[in-house]
């Protein structure tokens, strides 16, 4: 190891990264917006002014209370609440919380998964990556939606009735949505390794006896990652209105921890009542939070284009 | 013969704003070409060659832009025109070779319809006389069976072919001036001298002068009539070929000359010149080959020189003052 | 194709107990023995497999759990009404996303552009059944222009019901079309601008600026060509996740098409109706790869047979 490199921290303020990001406004807010959607959401326990989920403290007395900026409406419930007396902002970081694991949980999957095929694909060649190509390539004709959805309907008539519990549910919807959004990630990462795979440096460590594992750990993965790490960020919002829409189409997380998107299913029934706050506010959080990210990810994929210097 | 250049360049400056500031990719570059004559332009990679022949075709990318000096075509300025007149003048009073003929080529449309558009674009043709004419250019660079290969695609004709629709496309509208850059760079080397003779025959033919950029000094020697040496975005040397390459004047363009191998010299190594071009945004004060000179006096590293007469030539050099006096 | 079949097949057979739906709980060891042999469930797989396919060629699916009615009729039934909509969707989406993506590509740094680019982003990051949920808001509720569920009046011809040949069908299209096509619009117009900008960059547009050509012959001529020739694919594509949201959009709008008839039977989990879906599904995206291949082909001379290329 030289001596005279520059720390990590050191190289990363002076790189083009850097000076990109405080240059851009726009990459500054949207991240600003992003941090605060996160903590406020995983902070839901503590920040919350209210506990949605302990029946006790909801009373029905307090059903369907407008904002509190209308006519109606109370301080306490800054945000109104729904018809089972529930306060929406609660509703809405609870809901948040969940959308958002959901999210990142899945994203981080499907990286997972498919960065090892890829890598896989891509190093040993042969039967193994003509296989995985194939399942990728039928896959991707496919979109996302049809694909999670069929997943999660398939896996909710294995699992029979009566075990039927929250986290399985949720992991579940994860796990489907991961096995809908692999592929991008195997291509990319699969495209990489092809190329660094008929490098001198590969052939002289398969020559020295390196062990395929550590190399393509250590060698081909770093390259890939760049690209990658777009991809994902550009995916946490498709797969945040992914888990959203099949949670809007009740196939998504079960009843009894709600996100986002089945709020907004429960508020679809009184919209038309004119109780707009149920679909409004959870609808605004969603696509801020989606904007938010998008704009990271394009960002993100601005900044690391060599060709846009 | 006029008494006028064809095309003066007068202390031309172009800069590129970027990110980390403003580069100055050529800085107060004089030359001029009178009409028919060849003028070669080296320089190594990054020296502004290209640079300045965009800069004189009118095609700087935004945010890069002129920031300085004039560029006059028969005496009339065309660096300030407006877009519609400048548009005009391409193709029409000044053609141009790109490096790439794969790449310069529209994959989708036949050569014939390329030929043709340029064409009608400039001279007052209907459909059938363009053809007729489109057939014409393609005979004349060379192409055989032209009436058949007018309507090919540009994968079907192999590379050197495919630089000869090239070259027919940039004189289809009979420009007096042609910009070269680096015209045989991306060909195999049997062909190369093919396509420089071609270039040469028809410009010649036409009375087109042309300014041939390239790195290649054996392509000059052969083709050019004067050559402009450049380096670090400044006109070093320049003068007629056979002054700059037997008797140069600029310490670099002497370093130049002594690193190109010769077949009859007993050369035990190739003379290199220490040290490398320095990048856009760190150029020395004065002289901008100082450091590297071996030459160098100390007015050379305070100010920068201007073009001084050298025996038939004009270097950038200080150590060639005294014969101006004289 | 194949790969899919056996897919749906597997759904079909193993993912829960065909007969314990059929039969219920309650069903004595007798009845299950007897539904079970008049299935055929106790064949081997392979005989089984190849009554599924030999079946499901002649669009023979079997039952639907749910709803007592041959899955092949039910599908027959709500094909026209998803593919009508799934249509018209992309009819939009294409025919406003590419104008709108070929501008804001060629002015760049427009006041209009620069608003078109911020709503795409917008349009991207809005899930499709919010947006549905707003414009009925907006559109059926608050103003009252236009219905807000179903499909209206429709018309037999032929055995195809059609919702088109009536006013009263055309206000019910509006919406769902609307909302199912606005999210693909705003990818089509990302992605014609990216193509284009890029393909602005080539070096044969160079030259042909150095040739002296107008920006009309430029943009409109070249770039635009260059530009459509990738776009052919995606917009194939397009098709496919068009026919895929439309599940989200026929929920909202209650609108009676394979998506609305697909969501329900996952919902209830009704096997045979999810497993023909799927089968039809792929067949329709096997179907429009075929047409983008061909349409590829014919538009991008470099992929057709080539003539003997010249000498030097």
């Amino acid at each position: 190891m030289k001596p005279d490199r520059p720390s990590a921290l050191a190289r990363f303020v002076d790189s083009d990264l850097w000076w990109s990001y405080r240059h851009t406004p726009v990459a500054i807010v949207a991240s600003i917006v992003t941090v605060l959607m996160v903590i406020g959401s995983f902070g839901a326990p503590v920040l919350a002014p209210h506990q949605p989920f302990d029946l006790a403290s909801i009373s029905l007395n307090d059903a369907l209370l407008p904002p509190a900026w209308v006519e109606g409406g109370q301080l306490a419930y800054p945000l109104g609440t729904d018809d089972q007396g529930r306060d929406v902002l609660s509703t809405l970081l609870y809901g948040s919380r969940i959308s958002l694991l959901v999210g990142l949980a899945s994203v981080l999957l499907a990286m997972v998964l498919g960065v090892t095929l890829g890598l896989l694909s891509g190093y040993l060649g042969g039967r193994l990556d003509a296989f995985i190509m194939r399942v990728a390539d039928v896959q991707l004709s496919f979109p996302a939606i049809l694909i999670a959805l069929l997943i999660d309907g398939v896996a909710r008539t294995l699992l029979p009735q009566g075990s039927h519990n929250d986290w399985m549910a949720i992991g579940v919807l994860v796990g489907s949505i991961a096995l809908a959004n692999w592929v991008q990630y195997a291509r990319t990462v699969r495209g990489s390794t092809l190329i660094e795979r008929n490098k001198e440096y590969v052939q002289a460590a398969r020559v020295i006896g390196v062990r395929p594992i550590a190399i393509m750990l250590r060698h081909v993965l770093p390259n890939s990652l760049g690209p990658v790490l777009v991809i994902a960020t550009i995916n946490i919002a498709q797969a945040i209105l992914t888990e959203a829409t099949l949670s809007f189409l009740g196939v998504g997380v079960p009843p009894t921890s709600p996100s986002l998107g089945t709020m907004i299913n429960n508020g679809n029934n009184f919209l038309y009542s004119g109780e707009w706050w149920l679909v409004i506010f959870p609808g605004a959080a969603l696509v801020l939070l989606c904007m938010s990210v998008n704009l990271l990810g394009d960002w993100l994929r601005d900044a690391l284009n060599p060709r846009l210097q | 013969m006029s008494d006028r250049p064809l095309l003066e360049v007068r202390h031309l400056r172009v800069e590129f704003p970027s990110r980390r500031g403003t580069l100055v990719a050529i800085d107060d570059v004089s030359l001029a070409i009178e009409p028919g004559e060849v003028l070669g332009v080296v320089g190594e990679s990054g020296a502004g060659k290209s640079v300045t022949g965009a800069a004189i075709i009118g095609l700087i990318e935004p945010p890069g832009r002129i920031a300085a000096g004039e560029i006059l075509l028969d005496g009339r300025r065309i660096d300030n025109l407006p877009p519609e007149a400048m548009r005009q003048v391409r193709g029409r009073e000044i053609g141009a070779v790109f490096q790439d003929p794969l790449t310069s080529l529209n994959p989708l449309y036949t050569v014939g319809r390329q030929l043709e558009e340029t064409i009608r674009a400039h001279l007052p043709l209907d459909a059938q006389a363009a053809r007729a004419r489109a057939i014409e250019l393609l005979e004349s660079t060379g192409i055989p069976a032209a009436a058949d290969r007018i309507n090919h695609y540009p994968h079907q004709f192999s590379g050197g072919m495919r630089q000869r629709v090239v070259i027919a496309l940039a004189l289809a509208a009979q420009p007096r001036l042609v910009v070269a850059d680096e015209p045989t760079t991306a060909l195999d080397v049997s062909i190369q001298a093919q396509i420089i003779s071609l270039l040469k025959r028809l410009c010649r033919e036409q009375g087109t002068a042309v300014m041939l950029v390239t790195h290649d000094m054996g392509v000059i020697a052969e083709t050019a009539d004067r050559v402009a040496v450049m380096y670090a975005g400044r006109i070093a040397e320049i003068g007629p070929v056979a002054d700059v390459i037997h008797r140069p004047r600029h310490p670099y363009t002497v370093g130049l000359m002594g690193s190109i191998p010769s077949m009859d010299g007993g050369q035990e190594q190739l003379a290199q010149i220490d040290g490398a071009m320095p990048r856009l945004n760190a150029i020395p004060r004065g002289c901008a080959f100082n450091p590297r000179c071996p030459q160098a006096i100390d007015r050379c590293r305070t100010d920068r020189p201007e073009l001084i007469k050298a025996g038939a030539s004009m270097a950038a050099c200080w150590l060639h003052e005294q014969q101006v006096s004289a | 194709m194949g790969f899919v079949a056996l897919v749906a097949f597997a759904l079909f057979r193993y993912v829960g107990d065909p007969v314990l739906s059929m039969l219920g709980q309650d069903a004595t060891p007798e009845q299950r023995v007897q539904v079970t042999q008049a299935l055929g469930l106790d064949k081997p797989f392979y005989v089984q497999f190849g009554h599924f396919v030999a079946n499901a060629i002649q669009g023979e699916f079997g039952v639907s759990l749910r709803q007592g009615q041959k899955v092949s009729s039910l599908l027959a039934e709500k094909l026209p009404a998803t593919l009508e909509l799934a249509l018209t969707a992309a009819a939009i989406a294409l025919l406003v996303g590419v104008p709108m993506g070929v501008y804001t590509a060629l002015r760049r740094r427009g006041v209009l552009s620069n608003l078109l680019l911020a709503l795409s982003l917008v349009g991207v990051s809005l899930p499709t059944f919010l947006i549905g949920i707003l414009l009925i808001l907006l559109f059926a509720v608050l103003l009252g222009w236009l219905p807000s569920y179903g499909r209206g009046d429709t018309v037999m011809v032929g055995g195809w019901s059609t919702g088109m040949l009536t006013v009263d069908g055309w206000q019910h299209l509006i919406l769902p079309a609307i909302t199912l096509a606005l999210f693909q619009m705003t990818l089509v117009m990302r992605l014609v601008r990216s193509e284009m900008l890029e393909v602005l960059r080539a070096d044969y547009i160079k030259f042909a600026r150095a040739r002296g050509l107008g920006d009309r012959a430029i943009h409109f001529g070249h770039a635009l060509r260059n530009t459509l020739v990738p776009v052919i694919t995606i917009a194939g594509l397009q098709l496919g996740g068009i026919i895929a949201f439309a599940i989200v959009t026929e929920s909202v709008f209650q609108w009676p098409g394979m998506g609305l008839l697909f969501i329900q039977s996952v919902q209830v989990a009704d096997i045979p109706v999810m497993a023909a879906y799927l089968c039809l599904i792929s067949l329709i995206f096997v179907t429009i790869n075929l047409i983008v291949d061909l349409l590829y082909f014919a538009v991008d001379p470099r992929l057709r047979i080539e003539r003997s290329a010249g000498g030097h």
